[in-house]
């Protein structure tokens, strides 16, 4: 792990690469097959392992600050699979041009390890939001003397990257113990009404609009009742969809154990994966159910939550401090305005490219 | 805990051990995941075949050879992690489906292995802290 910049070794040397394959022409696009080839040269780091790691530096539902930016199919929260490496281009973000700026002395150091963490690659260290840790580090740059609970307050709970609740101890987390944190996807009620049951309802099996791929309901026209609008960066939205349409029809048990039926059958008439780069599953319920039970029992599905181990390294605010304590004798107070400003522009382009 | 009565229900037999079950006797600890030793008789796992179809979310359903032959599975179910201990139940299944009590979890009754079993093979498999 580099300390200038906090991006891991190999993602470092990606990096390099990628810069080295555009002839340090930042805004040409290499296509992807000559990058792993040149990754493969460098690193023995092969084609298809090197591929994953190129699109997760570049997808914004995986990580929070990219340090690659890619054109082509980089695949969708729907559908995750890119097209093959032959058919995308890529290049440094801004944020990647940064960091070699850091790594070779051009630029003061920047925090983007600190921000990204490590979860997005497998490890513990979880995300922070990009301009609150800007914000923590400032404020050490200022006071050196700031309490731990006021940086700590500044730079706030760990970061969902795809806006989903992060619950569990954070202030263990904080105090650098290691906690099980629960992430779990956004559903809103959309507040349109649910119609009263008949007074002589059908069966589950009966009815329930879920064919198609991922048991999709089709010709989806009808009102939705519930919509997930986040999900954890790991959950395929496809496959979310698919087992809400399978818990929603009924079992050869459901009449001999109609406890377990009731505390698991989702009275659900039809679910659409709408999703593309954001998530959206518009979700219609069946008459006489209620949309803030059938929203937790939703919630309680494995990929709308998740449940996984957190732990920084040491304490956030010791975290925090030593960073700026590290690199005080350089012009962090530029380097971090730098940051943000690249972090900003590479939204920006995010953003007119979908 | 759910995953494990829908288990029960869709017709599988197995005995569940670990923090699961030991939660059940009454330890206050987490559970993350289901732990269930199947009855390694060639009906049960062609039942826990199918059941596996209806219930995992994410990658494929093991073939009833692996289930036959393999030590260990690990699914990613819409209910929660499940790891099924497949090598544990061809050679100890009798001996912990003999000593195991039934569980009623939520109108299914469950079949769960003495305490000293279920945290015996959690410390086996998970280590002492279950993580």
């Amino acid at each position: 792990m580099s300390d200038r910049s906090g991006v891991a070794s190999v993602e470092l040397a990606v990096l390099e690469v990628l810069d080295a394959a555009v002839s340090g022409r930042p805004r040409a696009h290499a296509r992807s097959a000559k990058a792993l080839a040149g990754i493969d040269e460098r690193l023995g780091l092969g084609p298809r392992y090197a591929y994953g790691l190129l699109l997760d530096l570049a997808r914004p539902w995986v990580i929070p600050v990219r340090t690659v930016t890619m054109q082509g199919n980089v695949g969708d929260r729907s559908f995750p699979d890119a097209a093959g490496p032959g058919y995308t281009e890529c290049r440094l973000s801004h944020v990647g041009q940064l960091v070699l700026a850091a790594e070779t002395r051009r630029l003061a150091p920047v925090p983007v390890g600190l921000i990204n963490g490590t979860t997005y690659r497998g490890g513990t260290q979880p995300s922070l939001e990009p301009r609150r840790v800007l914000a923590a580090l400032r404020q050490l740059l200022e006071d050196p003397q700031a309490r731990d609970q006021e940086v700590i307050n500044i730079v706030g709970a760990p970061y969902s990257v795809t806006g989903c609740t992060m619950t569990g101890d954070k202030a263990a987390l904080a105090r650098g113990r290691r906690v099980i944190l629960r992430e779990t996807g956004q559903i809103t009620i959309t507040g349109v009404l649910v119609p009263e049951a008949p007074a002589d309802p059908p069966s589950p099996a009966h009815g329930i609009k879920l064919t198609g791929l991922g048991g999709l309901a089709d010709k989806f026209s009808f009102p939705a009742h519930l919509v997930i609008e986040s999900l954890p960066a790991r959950t395929v939205a496809a496959e979310v969809a698919q087992a809400i349409a399978r818990r929603a029809a009924s079992r050869p048990w459901s009449d001999t154990h109609p406890e377990l039926a009731r505390r698991t059958i989702l009275p659900v008439y039809g679910v659409d994966d709408q999703s593309g780069m954001e998530v959206r599953i518009p979700i219609t319920l069946r008459p006489g159910s209620d949309p803030v039970a059938v929203r937790d029992q939703i919630a309680a599905i494995e990929g709308v939550s998740v449940e996984a181990s957190y732990a920084y390294p040491a304490p956030l605010a010791c975290l925090l401090r030593s960073w700026v304590t590290r690199h005080r004798s350089e012009d962090i107070a530029s380097s971090l305005n730098e940051l943000e400003d690249a972090i900003h522009r590479d939204r920006q382009r995010e953003r007119r490219n979908r | 805990m759910l995953l494990a009565a829908v288990l029960a229900a869709e017709g599988v037999s197995f005995v569940l051990v670990g923090s699961a079950a030991l939660y059940l006797h009454g330890d206050r600890v987490p559970v993350r995941d289901i732990d269930a030793v199947p009855d390694p008789g060639e009906a049960n796992l062609a039942a826990l075949h199918a059941a596996l179809g209806v219930l995992i979310v994410r990658g494929t359903v093991p073939s009833l050879r692996s289930l036959a032959t393999a030590e260990m599975l690990s699914a990613r179910t819409g209910y929660g992690a499940l790891d099924c201990l497949l090598a544990r139940g061809r050679r100890d299944w009798d001996r912990l489906r003999e000593h195991a009590q039934l569980f009623p979890v939520s109108g299914a009754a469950v079949t769960v292995a003495l305490a000293a079993d279920a945290r015996a093979l959690r410390r086996r498999f998970k280590g002492r802290d279950g993580e």
